[in-house]
């Protein structure tokens, strides 16, 4: 790969890159400066939820950006390119992540989260399950255990890229990339963060545009048609590669599982219905945040036709940046690789600010239950750093498999959060017997499945990914512990469903 | 009051707000993923096991991309529907 690497393609990348990092920098120290006048028994709701305030952009972005990470600028398009059409053919999967979050569950979200003062899912859970601090704690425990790695997933991923297309040590990538997101996610908060992620969602959409236009526009003019650039693939790859069903149905329907609606499951990804300002906000993030996802999604078809100019790759993942290096001027390239690591570090942002509320709500005031607000201030600031330095130092051991802890972390965290998610906010009967019993069988589950202790899916779900057991076997413990202990108490109804507050 | 009493079973005054959230959820599930996926899964079923097939003269997995949008249209309408209302906490005794 570094053979077709040209000074001015490494000089487009260096400016380019330089240029982004000034910019981040200076929506970071802009960030700070609206924190800083925050009235300080306020900080902690500004520094995770931006006073619910935000606007429909950064909503939309905080959802589409959050959730679509460098699988769908490295990962997705490598499976793509490796995997062919039992891939290519699912890219409708993950398009409508901003209408499920926010019309599905936006709505209950905002008003309930208004009443109780919440600043991540944790929150919700928590006063919806009747204040149980197992489930706070399990929620807390499986947002570290799953989110921390895949964090770090994103570090590598973007310093790979980095390393490839400019030729500077992995280390060095990696520090660059890495010191400047968690900066900007601890002094700025979400409010930081959301204003970074205008930017980098605009490099993102950009990226997209320039591999498309290179790529469809070389193909078309190579090939002159649609169907001929079929043939062409098949010509190159052969037709067991274009053949949809080369792989078990089960496990591809369990992946339109995992990244259709499992999304609705992802902490990070609700985060925006808990901090938008207004219904009619949330209703244009939806409008936003539709077409932009379907854009980039369906932009990782570049990778599948790319198999006609590069039917070999020692790595998968380099399709991409491979397409970039070879089919766009060189100056373009920089702005391609800027896209990249935008997707990286939004999502690393989101899910820092994710992990940190979990740790500060569900471990560290269960245990200081006195702090002061100067305290909580202090520690929220300090936790945050700590996450987003535990991820960046997990990335230093440079992980082989990306996809494979992506993947894991997905599935885990849906496993363990789907139905306390969903049976919080529209069952009334649920109680936190029924979420505590799902959420560790649903992690059982799963994780002896995917640890190949027993072959659950193989052997009763026709070889579907452990995440499909993880969430029948979740869904049969809710139920089952539910309607064998007392229902929720009635502070729990009226804090849910009701119209006026509970008496206590 | 507390866990397990039978104050569950006890009526109360329900925010209408929620009452349509839980609508919309259920109008998410059936047309977001249910008809979608099965409008989806449809083609992959009809076309998948054949390379060559064409519709029209274009590869059959680019009618994928146009079933997305088809419903991409349809979610942006639904949206378009949805009730506008204000955020406050309670409808009636609790302050904002």
């Amino acid at each position: 790969m570094s053979g077709v690497i040209t000074p001015e393609l490494r000089l487009s990348v260096a400016l380019v890159f330089s240029v982004y990092l000034a910019l981040i920098t200076i929506l970071g120290l802009y960030a700070r400066r609206v924190l800083g006048k925050t009235a300080i028994d306020r900080f902690v709701e500004e520094f995770y939820v931006a006073g619910r305030g935000l606007g429909a952009a950064v909503v939309a972005f905080i959802i589409a950006a959050g959730l679509c990470s460098v699988g769908t600028f490295i990962g997705g398009p490598g499976l793509a390119w490796f995997l062919g059409m039992p891939w290519a053919a699912l890219m409708g999967l993950q398009i409508f992540m901003n209408f499920y979050v926010l019309y599905g569950m936006g709505k209950k979200l905002g008003i309930v989260a208004r009443r109780i003062g919440a600043v991540s899912l944790g929150d919700v859970l928590y006063e919806r399950y009747d204040r149980s601090k197992l489930v706070a704690i399990l929620y807390a425990i499986v947002v570290a255990v799953f989110l921390i790695p895949y964090c770090s997933v994103q570090f590598v991923g973007s310093a790979r890229v980095f390393e490839v297309m400019t030729g500077w040590p992995y280390i060095v990538a990696l520090a660059l990339a890495g010191i400047i997101t968690v900066f900007y996610a601890t002094v700025g908060g979400l409010r930081g963060v959301g204003l970074v992620l205008l930017l980098q969602g605009a490099l993102m959409t950009l990226c997209y545009a320039l591999l498309i236009a290179g790529v469809w526009g070389r193909a078309l003019s190579d090939f002159g048609s649609l169907a001929a650039i079929n043939e062409a693939l098949i010509k190159v790859a052969g037709e067991e590669w274009m053949n949809f069903f080369r792989l078990p149905v089960a496990w591809v329907f369990s992946q339109w599982i995992i990244f259709n609606l499992g999304l609705i499951a992802l902490p990070h990804g609700l985060m925006g219905a808990l901090a938008y300002k207004s219904v009619k906000a949330m209703k244009r993030a939806i409008y936003i945040g539709i077409p932009i996802v379907t854009f980039w999604t369906y932009g990782i078809w570049v990778a599948f036709i790319g198999k006609i100019y590069f039917p070999q790759l020692p790595v998968p993942d380099h399709i991409n940046p491979m397409l970039a290096m070879t089919m766009l001027p060189a100056g373009l390239g920089g702005l391609v690789f800027a896209g990249i690591i935008s997707a990286a570090q939004s999502t690393i942002a989101t899910m820092v600010l994710v992990v940190s509320s979990a740790l500060l709500r569900h471990i560290y005031s269960f245990v200081k239950p006195t702090a002061t607000p100067a305290e909580l201030k202090r520690v929220t600031m300090l936790l945050t750093l700590l996450v987003g330095a535990l991820a960046f130092i997990l990335a230093l051991t440079s992980p082989p498999a990306l996809e494979f802890i992506i993947i894991l972390a997905i599935g885990g965290t849906m496993a363990a959060l789907f139905w306390p998610i969903i049976f919080g906010l529209y069952w009334r009967r649920a109680n936190k017997y029924g979420a505590i019993a799902s959420m560790i069988v649903g992690l059982a589950t799963y994780s002896i499945d995917k640890l190949k202790i027993l072959p659950i899916s193989s052997v009763l779900f026709g070889g579907s990914d452990p995440v499909i057991p993880g969430l029948v076997f979740s869904l049969i413990a809710f139920l089952i512990a539910t309607y064998l202990t007392p229902p929720p108490s009635r502070r729990a109804i009226q804090l849910f469903w009701g119209a006026t507050p509970p008496e206590d | 009051m507390g866990v397990g009493t039978n104050s569950f079973r006890l009526p109360i005054e329900e925010d209408p707000r929620l009452k349509r959230a839980f609508k919309e959820f259920i109008v998410m599930i059936l047309v977001g993923f249910v008809l979608y996926t099965v409008a989806y899964w449809s083609l992959l079923l009809t076309y998948g096991s054949n390379p060559r097939a064409l519709i029209a003269g274009i590869p059959w997995w680019f009618y994928t991309l146009f079933i997305s949008i088809a419903f991409a249209v349809v979610l942006l309408i639904v949206t378009y529907f949805m009730k506008e209302e204000p955020l406050d906490p309670w409808i009636r005794g609790g302050g904002a």
